[in-house]
């Protein structure tokens, strides 16, 4: 200690210039906003390319796994697409409509970093603002739900996931309609909790739990998971424990999911709501 | 000796005030701004502790960026050329040392000297102020053209300040 002080106290002047020079540049970055701003932006992009660069290796190593869902995926839409086709056909009779109804649209993402340790996770995605991702878009992976974006920088994107002790999701049970409010356990990156159910609905372990469509941020009948048990604990209501479609660990390319029509949901709904 | 504190206070006051109040107001060609203030630094006596030196160093910068809303960027510059100072005149020291009662500046140890001595330190005050102030290397050439031509008039001032305000 008593060296240490000496030290100090000989080389004082390098110490004190140190010490002032300290001081200025905490001065400068909080506050000229010009200065602070950069300094962010230089910090998130080394973030960023830090993420990239061990993003790359993980997506090297798990491509054999990848290559399978993409290939089941696109099994998936083709199939969807035939049904589509051969519905349109159908139903408008006769009739060709050349405007077509869509209401959602898809963008292709990476994951560079994510987290399923904590009780409050993050996913960082390769894509941002300059990309036509907002805060509030769904992200969906080819299995099922992943989260929703939470906020957005020029070229990258956080996302809450569905294990994240903040996320709230409406989801319903497909074979009978009943739908409940989802939320995750904070204990194991495998497990979330569907509550609101009443008592009387008859459910089965391995029953599949989809996304309702009610929040107008993710589309109707996305896969979220299988019901594992359940037990009526309180009053009317069933606590399910759902295990999570998505598996975390192994989670590389998403899409994230612009509701086109959610304006459009929103404004009719604030009408409503204030009458 | 007792005069010189007094002496050092009011330079300093003087100073900060025609940098603020008269030279941030002259801008020739746009980007170009000579710092005057900085003479209180150059012209501190040789006896100054090292401490005293960074202290009123950043005081001094403090002032400015007070009055020209830039928190911080003077004051980094101006430790550092204060910093810097006690190498630089030891560098550059006559053979004999420096005599007791003399000043560092133009009158007791000429112009050579002086202009040296000058044109080093208000370059190293510049260059840390103007690349502080852009905060970034990506356009380094023209952010050195404004260091270097700011110093030039810098220097200019400095030196015309020897000879008219500092004469006896």
């Amino acid at each position: 200690m008593r060296n240490l002080l000496r030290f100090i106290i000989r080389y004082h002047f390098f110490f004190l210039f140190l010490l002032l020079e300290t001081v200025s540049v905490i001065l400068i970055v909080q506050q000229n906003n010009y200065q602070r701003a950069q300094f962010i932006n230089f910090s998130k992009s080394l973030q960023g390319s830090y993420y990239e660069t061990f993003g790359g290796i993980r997506e090297y190593l798990s491509i054999r796994q990848t290559n399978r869902d993409l290939y089941m995926e696109n099994t998936l839409l083709r199939n969807r697409m035939d049904r589509l086709l051969r519905n349109r056909e159908t139903t408008y009779d006769g009739g060709y409509d050349s405007i077509p109804h869509r209401q959602f649209s898809y963008i292709p993402a990476r994951v560079i970093n994510n987290s399923v340790n904590k009780q409050f996770n993050f996913i960082t995605l390769n894509k941002g603002s300059h990309h036509g991702i907002e805060p509030e878009m769904a992200v969906i992976a080819p299995n099922g739900v992943v989260g929703v974006v939470y906020a957005t920088s020029g070229n990258y994107s956080m996302v809450i996931p569905m294990i994240n002790r903040n996320f709230r999701l409406s989801a319903k049970i497909l074979k009978n309609g009943y739908f409940g409010s989802l939320s995750w356990t904070g204990s194991g990156y495998q497990a979330a909790i569907l509550e609101e159910i009443p008592f009387h609905v008859e459910i089965q372990s391995g029953d599949t739990i989809v996304t309702s469509g009610y929040s107008a941020i993710f589309p109707e009948g996305i896969m979220v998971g299988t019901i594992a048990e359940f037990e009526a604990r309180e009053g009317n209501f069933y606590t399910i424990a759902v295990d999570i479609a998505v598996d975390y660990k192994n989670l590389l390319y998403v899409n994230v999911i612009r509701n086109l029509l959610q304006e459009d949901q929103r404004e009719l709904e604030r009408i409503s709501g204030n009458d | 000796m007792i005069k010189l504190l007094p002496r050092n206070i009011i330079r300093f006051i003087v100073l900060v005030l025609v940098q603020v109040l008269i030279i941030n107001n002259i801008q020739i060609s746009g980007f170009i701004v000579p710092y005057f203030y900085i003479l209180f630094i150059l012209l501190m006596p040789f006896e100054t502790p090292k401490w005293v030196l960074l202290v009123s160093a950043f005081a001094l910068g403090l002032m400015v960026d007070l009055f020209s809303q830039t928190p911080g960027m003077h004051a980094a510059a101006s430790v550092f050329m204060a910093f810097l100072r006690p190498y630089i005149l030891e560098m550059s020291a006559p053979r004999d040392g420096y005599e007791t009662g003399t000043f560092p500046r133009l009158h007791y140890y000429g112009f050579q000297w002086f202009l040296r001595y000058t044109v080093i330190l208000v370059l190293a005050h510049h260059f840390i102020l103007f690349y502080i102030e852009v905060f970034r290397f990506s356009e380094f050439f023209s952010t050195f053209l404004r260091v270097l031509l700011s110093s030039l008039f810098s220097v200019i001032l400095i030196m015309l300040s020897q000879y008219f305000i500092y004469r006896k």
